[in-house]
Protein backbone atom coordinates (compact mmCIF):
# COMPACT_ATOMS: atom_id res chain seq x y z
CA UNK A 1 0.00 0.00 0.00
CA UNK A 2 2.74 2.70 0.94
CA UNK A 3 5.00 1.46 -1.89
CA UNK A 4 7.09 4.25 -3.31
CA UNK A 5 6.55 5.14 -7.34
CA UNK A 6 8.33 7.72 -7.61
CA UNK A 7 11.68 9.38 -6.21
CA UNK A 8 13.36 12.30 -6.89
CA UNK A 9 16.45 13.06 -4.71
CA UNK A 10 18.03 16.49 -4.63
CA UNK A 11 17.53 16.75 -8.62
CA UNK A 12 19.08 19.71 -10.37
CA UNK A 13 17.76 20.25 -14.43
CA UNK A 14 19.14 23.55 -15.62
CA UNK A 15 19.38 24.57 -19.84
CA UNK A 16 22.20 26.82 -19.44
CA UNK A 17 21.08 29.32 -17.51
CA UNK A 18 19.99 29.44 -13.94
CA UNK A 19 18.45 26.06 -12.68
CA UNK A 20 14.41 25.12 -13.41
CA UNK A 21 14.81 22.33 -10.73
CA UNK A 22 17.17 22.41 -7.98
CA UNK A 23 17.23 20.75 -4.68
CA UNK A 24 14.15 19.37 -6.07
CA UNK A 25 12.83 16.33 -3.76
CA UNK A 26 9.48 14.48 -4.53
CA UNK A 27 7.94 10.97 -3.12
CA UNK A 28 4.88 9.84 -4.64
CA UNK A 29 3.33 6.28 -3.43
CA UNK A 30 1.71 4.22 -5.55
CA UNK A 31 -2.37 4.74 -6.11
CA UNK A 32 -2.08 8.39 -5.14
CA UNK A 33 -3.23 11.67 -7.24
CA UNK A 34 -0.94 14.18 -7.32
CA UNK A 35 -1.35 17.59 -8.50
CA UNK A 36 1.48 19.53 -9.48
CA UNK A 37 0.88 23.42 -9.42
CA UNK A 38 3.33 26.46 -10.28
CA UNK A 39 3.31 29.42 -12.83
CA UNK A 40 4.17 28.78 -16.29
CA UNK A 41 7.87 28.03 -16.68
CA UNK A 42 8.47 26.62 -13.21
CA UNK A 43 9.82 23.28 -14.36
CA UNK A 44 6.36 20.91 -14.16
CA UNK A 45 6.97 19.87 -17.68
CA UNK A 46 10.66 19.47 -16.82
CA UNK A 47 9.61 17.19 -13.82
CA UNK A 48 7.86 14.98 -15.85
CA UNK A 49 10.15 14.91 -18.71
CA UNK A 50 12.55 13.60 -15.93
CA UNK A 51 10.30 10.66 -14.52
CA UNK A 52 10.38 9.33 -17.93
CA UNK A 53 14.15 9.68 -18.67
CA UNK A 54 13.44 12.17 -21.41
CA UNK A 55 15.90 14.36 -19.59
CA UNK A 56 18.64 14.06 -17.76
CA UNK A 57 19.44 15.94 -14.10
CA UNK A 58 23.12 17.34 -14.08
CA UNK A 59 22.70 16.31 -10.31
CA UNK A 60 20.44 13.89 -8.23
CA UNK A 61 18.84 10.78 -8.35
CA UNK A 62 15.53 9.80 -10.04
CA UNK A 63 14.06 7.06 -8.70
CA UNK A 64 10.75 5.31 -11.09
CA UNK A 65 9.59 1.70 -10.04
CA UNK A 66 12.59 1.22 -7.50
CA UNK A 67 14.96 1.87 -10.98
CA UNK A 68 17.29 4.77 -11.41
CA UNK A 69 15.77 6.35 -14.23
CA UNK A 70 18.42 9.03 -14.55
CA UNK A 71 21.34 6.57 -14.70
CA UNK A 72 19.52 4.33 -17.49
CA UNK A 73 20.43 3.71 -21.06
CA UNK A 74 17.48 4.82 -24.19
CA UNK A 75 16.95 0.94 -24.39
CA UNK A 76 17.28 0.03 -20.80
CA UNK A 77 14.53 2.49 -19.73
CA UNK A 78 11.85 0.68 -22.00
CA UNK A 79 10.71 -1.67 -19.78
CA UNK A 80 10.32 1.46 -16.95
CA UNK A 81 9.09 3.69 -19.87
CA UNK A 82 6.35 0.32 -20.53
CA UNK A 83 4.76 0.96 -17.26
CA UNK A 84 4.09 4.65 -17.49
CA UNK A 85 1.21 6.93 -19.62
CA UNK A 86 2.49 10.30 -20.44
CA UNK A 87 -0.01 12.61 -21.64
CA UNK A 88 1.55 15.33 -23.74
CA UNK A 89 0.35 18.86 -23.07
CA UNK A 90 -1.15 18.98 -26.72
CA UNK A 91 -1.86 15.42 -26.86
CA UNK A 92 1.20 15.01 -29.27
CA UNK A 93 -0.70 12.70 -31.61
CA UNK A 94 1.13 11.84 -34.65
CA UNK A 95 0.07 13.78 -37.51
CA UNK A 96 -0.38 11.34 -40.35
CA UNK A 97 -1.01 8.40 -37.78
CA UNK A 98 -4.81 7.70 -37.91
CA UNK A 99 -6.71 7.61 -33.83
CA UNK A 100 -6.86 3.86 -33.94
CA UNK A 101 -2.86 3.65 -35.01
CA UNK A 102 -2.12 6.24 -32.48
CA UNK A 103 -3.42 4.86 -30.10
CA UNK A 104 -2.05 1.18 -30.73
CA UNK A 105 0.72 2.90 -31.42
CA UNK A 106 3.06 0.50 -28.64
CA UNK A 107 1.74 -2.74 -29.64
CA UNK A 108 2.72 -1.99 -33.39
CA UNK A 109 6.14 -1.47 -32.52
CA UNK A 110 6.24 -4.64 -30.76
CA UNK A 111 9.23 -6.79 -32.57
CA UNK A 112 5.95 -9.49 -33.17
CA UNK A 113 2.71 -7.68 -34.70
CA UNK A 114 -0.44 -8.95 -32.65
CA UNK A 115 -2.96 -8.03 -34.61
CA UNK A 116 -5.89 -9.17 -32.13
CA UNK A 117 -4.55 -7.63 -29.09
CA UNK A 118 -4.32 -4.35 -31.31
CA UNK A 119 -7.73 -4.43 -32.26
CA UNK A 120 -8.88 -5.69 -28.74
CA UNK A 121 -7.02 -3.11 -27.14
CA UNK A 122 -7.30 0.24 -29.21
CA UNK A 123 -11.51 -0.77 -29.26
CA UNK A 124 -11.00 -1.08 -25.57
CA UNK A 125 -9.09 2.00 -24.53
CA UNK A 126 -10.86 4.43 -27.38
CA UNK A 127 -14.37 2.75 -25.41
CA UNK A 128 -13.01 4.07 -21.95
CA UNK A 129 -12.40 7.46 -23.47
CA UNK A 130 -16.16 7.52 -25.60
CA UNK A 131 -14.29 7.90 -28.98
CA UNK A 132 -14.83 4.53 -30.38
CA UNK A 133 -16.48 5.74 -33.90
CA UNK A 134 -13.59 8.41 -34.06
CA UNK A 135 -11.01 4.82 -34.89
CA UNK A 136 -10.27 6.63 -38.71
CA UNK A 137 -9.98 10.21 -38.18
CA UNK A 138 -6.78 11.88 -38.58
CA UNK A 139 -5.92 13.91 -35.47
CA UNK A 140 -6.48 16.81 -37.56
CA UNK A 141 -9.78 16.17 -37.66
CA UNK A 142 -10.63 16.28 -34.15
CA UNK A 143 -10.86 19.04 -31.60
CA UNK A 144 -8.98 20.14 -28.74
CA UNK A 145 -10.55 18.07 -26.06
CA UNK A 146 -11.06 14.97 -28.44
CA UNK A 147 -7.15 14.83 -28.69
CA UNK A 148 -6.04 14.89 -25.37
CA UNK A 149 -9.00 11.87 -24.73
CA UNK A 150 -7.55 10.10 -27.73
CA UNK A 151 -3.67 10.80 -25.88
CA UNK A 152 -4.65 9.56 -22.57
CA UNK A 153 -6.16 6.51 -24.41
CA UNK A 154 -2.97 5.98 -26.22
CA UNK A 155 -1.16 6.16 -22.58
CA UNK A 156 -3.61 3.89 -21.45
CA UNK A 157 -2.71 1.35 -23.40
CA UNK A 158 -0.36 -1.77 -21.69
CA UNK A 159 -2.13 -0.81 -18.28
CA UNK A 160 0.27 1.44 -16.61
CA UNK A 161 1.12 1.65 -13.52
CA UNK A 162 2.11 5.23 -13.36
CA UNK A 163 0.16 8.04 -15.50
CA UNK A 164 1.66 11.48 -16.48
CA UNK A 165 -0.80 14.06 -16.98
CA UNK A 166 0.61 17.73 -18.80
CA UNK A 167 -2.03 20.01 -18.31
CA UNK A 168 -4.76 17.72 -19.40
CA UNK A 169 -7.12 20.78 -19.46
CA UNK A 170 -5.35 23.65 -20.15
CA UNK A 171 -7.22 25.32 -23.24
CA UNK A 172 -10.55 23.57 -22.96
CA UNK A 173 -13.86 25.03 -21.95
CA UNK A 174 -15.11 23.55 -18.78
CA UNK A 175 -17.34 20.80 -20.20
CA UNK A 176 -15.04 19.58 -22.31
CA UNK A 177 -12.47 19.76 -19.59
CA UNK A 178 -15.21 18.13 -17.07
CA UNK A 179 -15.43 15.04 -19.63
CA UNK A 180 -11.22 14.55 -19.64
CA UNK A 181 -10.99 15.68 -15.60
CA UNK A 182 -13.79 12.41 -15.79
CA UNK A 183 -11.62 10.33 -17.40
CA UNK A 184 -8.59 10.94 -15.33
CA UNK A 185 -10.71 10.24 -12.02
CA UNK A 186 -11.97 7.13 -13.58
CA UNK A 187 -8.55 5.74 -14.37
CA UNK A 188 -7.93 6.06 -10.98
CA UNK A 189 -10.86 4.28 -9.11
CA UNK A 190 -10.71 1.79 -11.89
CA UNK A 191 -7.33 0.55 -12.23
CA UNK A 192 -5.70 2.23 -8.74
CA UNK A 193 -3.32 4.05 -11.55
CA UNK A 194 -0.53 6.25 -9.88
CA UNK A 195 -1.19 9.63 -11.38
CA UNK A 196 0.66 12.89 -11.77
CA UNK A 197 -1.53 15.88 -12.48
CA UNK A 198 0.35 19.03 -13.68
CA UNK A 199 -2.06 22.08 -14.11
CA UNK A 200 -2.97 25.18 -13.37
CA UNK A 201 -6.32 25.27 -12.97
CA UNK A 202 -7.07 25.55 -8.93
CA UNK A 203 -10.73 24.24 -8.77
CA UNK A 204 -9.89 21.62 -11.15
CA UNK A 205 -7.00 20.65 -8.89
CA UNK A 206 -8.95 20.46 -6.20
CA UNK A 207 -11.31 18.27 -7.74
CA UNK A 208 -9.11 15.21 -8.21
CA UNK A 209 -6.25 15.33 -5.98
CA UNK A 210 -5.10 13.39 -3.31
CA UNK A 211 -2.53 15.78 -2.52
CA UNK A 212 -1.15 18.88 -4.10
CA UNK A 213 2.67 20.28 -4.50
CA UNK A 214 3.26 24.09 -5.56
CA UNK A 215 7.14 24.64 -7.00
CA UNK A 216 8.64 27.44 -6.90
CA UNK A 217 12.41 28.66 -7.83
CA UNK A 218 13.21 24.88 -8.55
CA UNK A 219 11.70 23.17 -5.17
CA UNK A 220 8.73 22.16 -4.08
CA UNK A 221 7.58 25.05 -1.66
CA UNK A 222 3.57 23.67 -0.53
CA UNK A 223 3.15 19.53 0.42
CA UNK A 224 -0.18 18.83 0.98
CA UNK A 225 -3.61 18.08 0.75
CA UNK A 226 -6.32 20.31 -1.06
CA UNK A 227 -7.62 21.46 1.77
CA UNK A 228 -4.79 22.50 3.22
CA UNK A 229 -3.66 24.34 -0.18
CA UNK A 230 -6.73 25.83 0.19
CA UNK A 231 -6.58 27.29 3.65
CA UNK A 232 -3.07 27.85 3.51
CA UNK A 233 -1.67 32.05 4.38
CA UNK A 234 1.73 31.88 3.28
CA UNK A 235 1.43 34.71 1.22
CA UNK A 236 2.79 33.50 -1.43
CA UNK A 237 -0.01 30.81 -2.03
CA UNK A 238 -2.31 33.74 -0.94
CA UNK A 239 -1.87 35.41 -4.17
CA UNK A 240 -1.40 32.31 -6.39
CA UNK A 241 -5.09 31.36 -5.17
CA UNK A 242 -6.24 34.36 -6.23
CA UNK A 243 -4.51 34.68 -9.65
CA UNK A 244 -5.53 31.42 -10.40
CA UNK A 245 -8.83 31.05 -9.10
CA UNK A 246 -10.31 34.61 -10.89
CA UNK B 1 27.00 36.98 -30.01
CA UNK B 2 28.94 39.79 -30.30
CA UNK B 3 31.85 37.60 -32.01
CA UNK B 4 28.69 36.71 -34.68
CA UNK B 5 28.57 40.08 -35.80
CA UNK B 6 32.16 41.00 -36.24
CA UNK B 7 33.23 37.36 -37.82
CA UNK B 8 30.43 36.43 -39.36
CA UNK B 9 32.64 33.51 -41.44
CA UNK B 10 33.96 32.03 -38.23
CA UNK B 11 30.41 31.48 -37.09
CA UNK B 12 29.05 30.30 -39.58
CA UNK B 13 32.13 27.91 -39.92
CA UNK B 14 31.65 26.64 -36.19
CA UNK B 15 27.83 25.85 -37.05
CA UNK B 16 28.69 23.85 -40.14
CA UNK B 17 31.00 21.79 -38.16
CA UNK B 18 29.02 21.50 -35.77
CA UNK B 19 26.16 20.93 -37.56
CA UNK B 20 27.67 17.91 -39.38
CA UNK B 21 28.98 16.53 -36.04
CA UNK B 22 25.40 16.15 -34.63
CA UNK B 23 24.74 14.63 -37.91
CA UNK B 24 27.23 12.26 -37.60
CA UNK B 25 26.13 11.04 -34.11
CA UNK B 26 22.90 10.69 -35.41
CA UNK B 27 23.74 8.91 -37.86
CA UNK B 28 25.56 6.63 -35.89
CA UNK B 29 22.66 5.83 -33.12
CA UNK B 30 19.99 5.23 -36.37
CA UNK B 31 22.12 2.79 -37.99
CA UNK B 32 23.36 0.95 -34.13
CA UNK B 33 19.39 1.15 -34.16
CA UNK B 34 18.52 -1.12 -37.03
CA UNK B 35 18.42 -4.45 -35.26
CA UNK B 36 16.22 -3.53 -32.35
CA UNK B 37 12.95 -3.56 -33.92
CA UNK B 38 10.56 -4.07 -36.65
CA UNK B 39 12.23 -2.31 -40.06
CA UNK B 40 9.73 1.03 -40.43
CA UNK B 41 7.84 -0.98 -43.61
CA UNK B 42 5.46 1.50 -44.34
CA UNK B 43 6.99 4.66 -43.20
CA UNK B 44 10.19 3.77 -45.61
CA UNK B 45 7.56 3.45 -48.77
CA UNK B 46 4.97 6.38 -48.03
CA UNK B 47 8.73 8.61 -47.82
CA UNK B 48 10.17 6.58 -51.23
CA UNK B 49 6.96 8.26 -52.92
CA UNK B 50 7.07 11.69 -51.12
CA UNK B 51 10.60 12.04 -51.95
CA UNK B 52 9.84 11.00 -56.06
CA UNK B 53 6.54 13.08 -56.12
CA UNK B 54 8.10 15.93 -54.37
CA UNK B 55 10.95 16.09 -57.29
CA UNK B 56 9.33 14.60 -60.08
CA UNK B 57 8.78 18.40 -61.85
CA UNK B 58 11.50 20.36 -60.39
CA UNK B 59 14.36 17.61 -61.92
CA UNK B 60 12.41 17.39 -64.87
CA UNK B 61 13.00 21.35 -65.58
CA UNK B 62 16.31 21.17 -64.02
CA UNK B 63 17.31 18.66 -66.28
CA UNK B 64 16.18 19.82 -69.48
CA UNK B 65 17.71 23.44 -69.07
CA UNK B 66 20.62 22.14 -67.77
CA UNK B 67 20.89 19.98 -71.26
CA UNK B 68 19.96 22.92 -73.59
CA UNK B 69 22.23 25.13 -72.07
CA UNK B 70 25.27 22.45 -72.27
CA UNK B 71 24.53 21.99 -76.07
CA UNK B 72 24.52 25.45 -76.74
CA UNK B 73 27.96 26.38 -74.49
CA UNK B 74 29.09 23.20 -76.39
CA UNK B 75 28.37 24.17 -79.64
CA UNK B 76 29.79 27.37 -79.32
CA UNK B 77 33.14 26.49 -77.66
CA UNK B 78 33.14 23.43 -80.56
CA UNK B 79 32.60 25.72 -83.65
CA UNK B 80 35.87 28.08 -82.67
CA UNK B 81 38.03 25.06 -82.38
CA UNK B 82 36.46 23.48 -85.05
CA UNK B 83 35.30 20.17 -83.39
CA UNK B 84 31.64 20.43 -84.15
CA UNK B 85 31.42 16.63 -83.71
CA UNK B 86 32.44 16.19 -80.64
CA UNK B 87 29.04 17.87 -79.07
CA UNK B 88 28.32 14.64 -77.81
CA UNK B 89 31.36 14.61 -75.73
CA UNK B 90 31.13 18.37 -74.42
CA UNK B 91 26.73 17.28 -72.80
CA UNK B 92 27.67 13.84 -71.54
CA UNK B 93 30.90 14.63 -70.06
CA UNK B 94 29.55 17.58 -68.10
CA UNK B 95 25.78 16.03 -67.64
CA UNK B 96 26.57 12.95 -66.43
CA UNK B 97 29.75 13.38 -64.33
CA UNK B 98 28.72 16.53 -62.77
CA UNK B 99 25.85 18.65 -63.15
CA UNK B 100 22.96 16.03 -63.30
CA UNK B 101 23.92 14.61 -60.28
CA UNK B 102 24.84 18.13 -58.61
CA UNK B 103 21.72 20.18 -59.60
CA UNK B 104 19.74 17.02 -59.36
CA UNK B 105 21.36 16.92 -55.20
CA UNK B 106 20.72 20.86 -55.28
CA UNK B 107 17.41 20.40 -55.86
CA UNK B 108 16.35 17.83 -53.93
CA UNK B 109 18.29 19.73 -50.30
CA UNK B 110 15.50 21.98 -51.31
CA UNK B 111 12.63 20.59 -52.05
CA UNK B 112 12.67 16.65 -49.99
CA UNK B 113 15.93 18.23 -47.41
CA UNK B 114 13.82 20.62 -46.59
CA UNK B 115 10.77 18.87 -46.28
CA UNK B 116 12.57 16.31 -44.03
CA UNK B 117 13.90 19.30 -41.93
CA UNK B 118 10.71 20.57 -40.82
CA UNK B 119 8.40 17.86 -40.65
CA UNK B 120 10.97 16.57 -37.91
CA UNK B 121 11.29 19.84 -36.58
CA UNK B 122 7.71 20.37 -36.43
CA UNK B 123 7.55 16.99 -34.14
CA UNK B 124 9.83 17.86 -31.54
CA UNK B 125 8.48 21.42 -31.32
CA UNK B 126 4.61 19.66 -30.83
CA UNK B 127 6.38 16.59 -28.65
CA UNK B 128 5.66 14.12 -31.13
CA UNK B 129 8.78 12.87 -30.92
CA UNK B 130 9.44 12.91 -26.91
CA UNK B 131 5.84 11.09 -27.18
CA UNK B 132 8.05 8.30 -29.47
CA UNK B 133 10.97 8.04 -27.10
CA UNK B 134 8.06 7.82 -23.78
CA UNK B 135 6.96 4.40 -25.95
CA UNK B 136 9.62 3.42 -26.24
CA UNK B 137 11.12 4.06 -29.43
CA UNK B 138 13.62 5.34 -31.42
CA UNK B 139 13.13 8.53 -33.05
CA UNK B 140 16.22 7.56 -35.07
CA UNK B 141 14.83 4.55 -35.93
CA UNK B 142 11.83 5.42 -36.29
CA UNK B 143 12.07 8.55 -38.22
CA UNK B 144 15.61 9.01 -39.58
CA UNK B 145 16.30 5.30 -41.04
CA UNK B 146 12.77 5.28 -43.36
CA UNK B 147 14.10 9.14 -44.77
CA UNK B 148 17.76 7.83 -45.12
CA UNK B 149 17.14 4.53 -47.01
CA UNK B 150 14.21 6.58 -49.48
CA UNK B 151 16.75 8.96 -50.46
CA UNK B 152 19.74 6.44 -50.92
CA UNK B 153 17.30 5.25 -53.46
CA UNK B 154 15.40 8.14 -55.23
CA UNK B 155 18.06 9.97 -55.26
CA UNK B 156 20.44 8.06 -57.77
CA UNK B 157 17.10 7.28 -59.79
CA UNK B 158 16.37 10.86 -59.98
CA UNK B 159 19.91 11.58 -61.25
CA UNK B 160 19.37 9.24 -64.26
CA UNK B 161 16.36 10.44 -64.70
CA UNK B 162 17.83 14.30 -64.80
CA UNK B 163 20.32 12.72 -66.97
CA UNK B 164 18.22 11.66 -69.42
CA UNK B 165 15.95 14.22 -69.65
CA UNK B 166 19.36 16.57 -69.71
CA UNK B 167 20.20 14.29 -73.07
CA UNK B 168 16.73 15.24 -74.26
CA UNK B 169 17.35 18.56 -74.09
CA UNK B 170 20.82 18.58 -75.96
CA UNK B 171 18.78 16.51 -78.13
CA UNK B 172 15.98 19.61 -78.70
CA UNK B 173 18.78 21.93 -79.57
CA UNK B 174 21.16 20.51 -81.81
CA UNK B 175 18.47 19.52 -83.28
CA UNK B 176 16.21 21.95 -83.87
CA UNK B 177 18.16 25.30 -83.51
CA UNK B 178 21.27 23.91 -84.70
CA UNK B 179 20.54 21.75 -87.04
CA UNK B 180 21.97 18.51 -86.40
CA UNK B 181 20.49 15.53 -87.78
CA UNK B 182 18.89 13.13 -85.27
CA UNK B 183 21.25 10.20 -86.60
CA UNK B 184 24.19 12.75 -85.98
CA UNK B 185 23.47 13.89 -82.37
CA UNK B 186 22.33 10.20 -81.38
CA UNK B 187 25.80 8.61 -82.75
CA UNK B 188 28.26 11.50 -80.90
CA UNK B 189 26.39 10.71 -77.64
CA UNK B 190 26.77 7.02 -77.80
CA UNK B 191 30.18 7.16 -78.52
CA UNK B 192 30.85 9.63 -75.87
CA UNK B 193 29.10 8.21 -73.15
CA UNK B 194 31.08 5.91 -70.83
CA UNK B 195 30.27 3.51 -68.10
CA UNK B 196 32.83 5.30 -65.69
CA UNK B 197 31.22 8.72 -65.99
CA UNK B 198 27.75 6.90 -65.70
CA UNK B 199 28.95 5.13 -62.45
CA UNK B 200 30.73 7.81 -60.91
CA UNK B 201 27.99 10.22 -61.50
CA UNK B 202 25.48 7.92 -59.36
CA UNK B 203 28.18 6.77 -56.93
CA UNK B 204 28.42 10.92 -56.06
CA UNK B 205 24.42 10.92 -55.90
CA UNK B 206 24.41 8.08 -53.44
CA UNK B 207 26.96 9.68 -51.42
CA UNK B 208 24.48 13.35 -51.64
CA UNK B 209 21.24 11.27 -50.83
CA UNK B 210 23.52 10.50 -47.44
CA UNK B 211 24.19 13.64 -46.71
CA UNK B 212 21.42 15.49 -47.82
CA UNK B 213 19.20 12.95 -45.24
CA UNK B 214 21.27 12.68 -42.62
CA UNK B 215 21.79 16.49 -42.31
CA UNK B 216 18.68 17.41 -42.84
CA UNK B 217 17.10 14.88 -40.69
CA UNK B 218 19.32 16.08 -37.70
CA UNK B 219 18.95 19.77 -37.92
CA UNK B 220 15.40 18.81 -37.74
CA UNK B 221 15.61 16.72 -34.53
CA UNK B 222 17.87 19.84 -33.16
CA UNK B 223 14.43 22.55 -33.41
CA UNK B 224 14.71 24.13 -29.87
CA UNK B 225 11.68 26.37 -29.15
CA UNK B 226 8.12 26.97 -30.93
CA UNK B 227 6.94 26.97 -34.07
CA UNK B 228 9.36 29.88 -35.19
CA UNK B 229 11.69 27.11 -34.69
CA UNK B 230 10.53 25.38 -37.50
CA UNK B 231 11.39 27.92 -40.18
CA UNK B 232 14.55 28.25 -38.57
CA UNK B 233 16.06 24.95 -38.98
CA UNK B 234 13.97 24.39 -42.35
CA UNK B 235 16.83 27.30 -43.83
CA UNK B 236 19.70 26.19 -41.91
CA UNK B 237 19.01 22.72 -43.43
CA UNK B 238 18.85 23.54 -46.99
CA UNK B 239 21.97 25.62 -46.31
CA UNK B 240 24.34 23.36 -44.86
CA UNK B 241 23.31 20.16 -47.02
CA UNK B 242 24.19 22.08 -50.27
CA UNK B 243 27.60 23.47 -49.22
CA UNK B 244 27.78 20.03 -47.61
CA UNK B 245 26.91 18.27 -51.13
CA UNK B 246 29.60 21.04 -53.01
CA UNK B 247 32.24 19.66 -50.52
CA UNK B 248 32.03 16.08 -50.82
CA UNK B 249 31.39 16.97 -55.10
CA UNK B 250 35.09 18.13 -54.85
CA UNK B 251 36.18 15.31 -52.42
CA UNK B 252 34.48 12.26 -54.70
CA UNK B 253 35.48 13.78 -57.92
CA UNK B 254 39.03 14.01 -56.78
CA UNK B 255 38.74 10.36 -55.54
CA UNK B 256 36.98 9.23 -58.77
CA UNK B 257 40.57 10.64 -60.78
CA UNK B 258 42.98 8.95 -58.54
CA UNK B 259 41.37 5.93 -59.88
CA UNK B 260 41.23 7.14 -63.72
N1 LIG C 1 14.67 21.80 -23.90
C1 LIG C 1 14.78 22.98 -23.29
N2 LIG C 1 15.79 23.82 -23.61
C2 LIG C 1 15.93 25.00 -23.01
N3 LIG C 1 15.12 25.46 -22.04
C3 LIG C 1 14.08 24.70 -21.65
C4 LIG C 1 13.86 23.42 -22.26
N4 LIG C 1 12.76 22.87 -21.67
C5 LIG C 1 12.34 23.77 -20.76
N5 LIG C 1 13.12 24.87 -20.75
C6 LIG C 1 12.97 26.03 -19.86
O1 LIG C 1 12.79 25.56 -18.55
C7 LIG C 1 11.82 26.32 -17.87
C8 LIG C 1 10.75 25.40 -17.32
O2 LIG C 1 10.01 24.86 -18.40
P1 LIG C 1 8.80 23.88 -18.17
O3 LIG C 1 9.24 22.73 -17.36
O4 LIG C 1 8.24 23.59 -19.50
O5 LIG C 1 7.79 24.77 -17.33
P2 LIG C 1 6.25 24.55 -17.04
O6 LIG C 1 5.86 23.23 -17.59
O7 LIG C 1 6.14 24.62 -15.55
O8 LIG C 1 5.52 25.69 -17.68
C9 LIG C 1 11.30 27.35 -18.84
O9 LIG C 1 11.96 28.57 -18.57
C10 LIG C 1 11.71 26.80 -20.19
O10 LIG C 1 11.97 27.85 -21.07
MG1 LIG D 1 4.61 22.78 -19.17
Amino acid sequence: MTAVDIDLRNVEIGFGGPPVLHEFNLSVPSSQTLVVLGESGSGKSTMLGAILGLIRPQRGEVEVFGERVDALSERQLHPVRARIGMVFQYGALFDSETVAENVGFRIRQQPRFDAARFEREVQEKLEFVGLAEFRDRLPGELSGGQKKRVAIARALVGDPALMLYDEPTTGLDPITARKVLEVIRRIREEFGTTSIVVTHELHYAYYIADRVILIRNGRVVFDGTPEAFRAADDPYIVEFRSMEAE
Amino acid sequence: MKRDVVDPFGAFFRNLLQETGFAMVMLGGALRSIPTRPFPLRPFIKQLEQAGVRSFSIIFLTGLFTGMVLAYQGAITLERFGGKSLIGNAITASLLKELGPVLAALMVAGRVGAGYASELGTMVVTEQVAALRAFGTDPRQFLVLPRLLALLIMLPLLTVYANAVGLFGGYLVCVYSLDFSTLYYLRSIEESMTSQDVIGGLVKSFVFAGIIATISCSVGLNARGGSEAVGRVTTRAVVISSIMVLFADFLVTRLLYVFQ
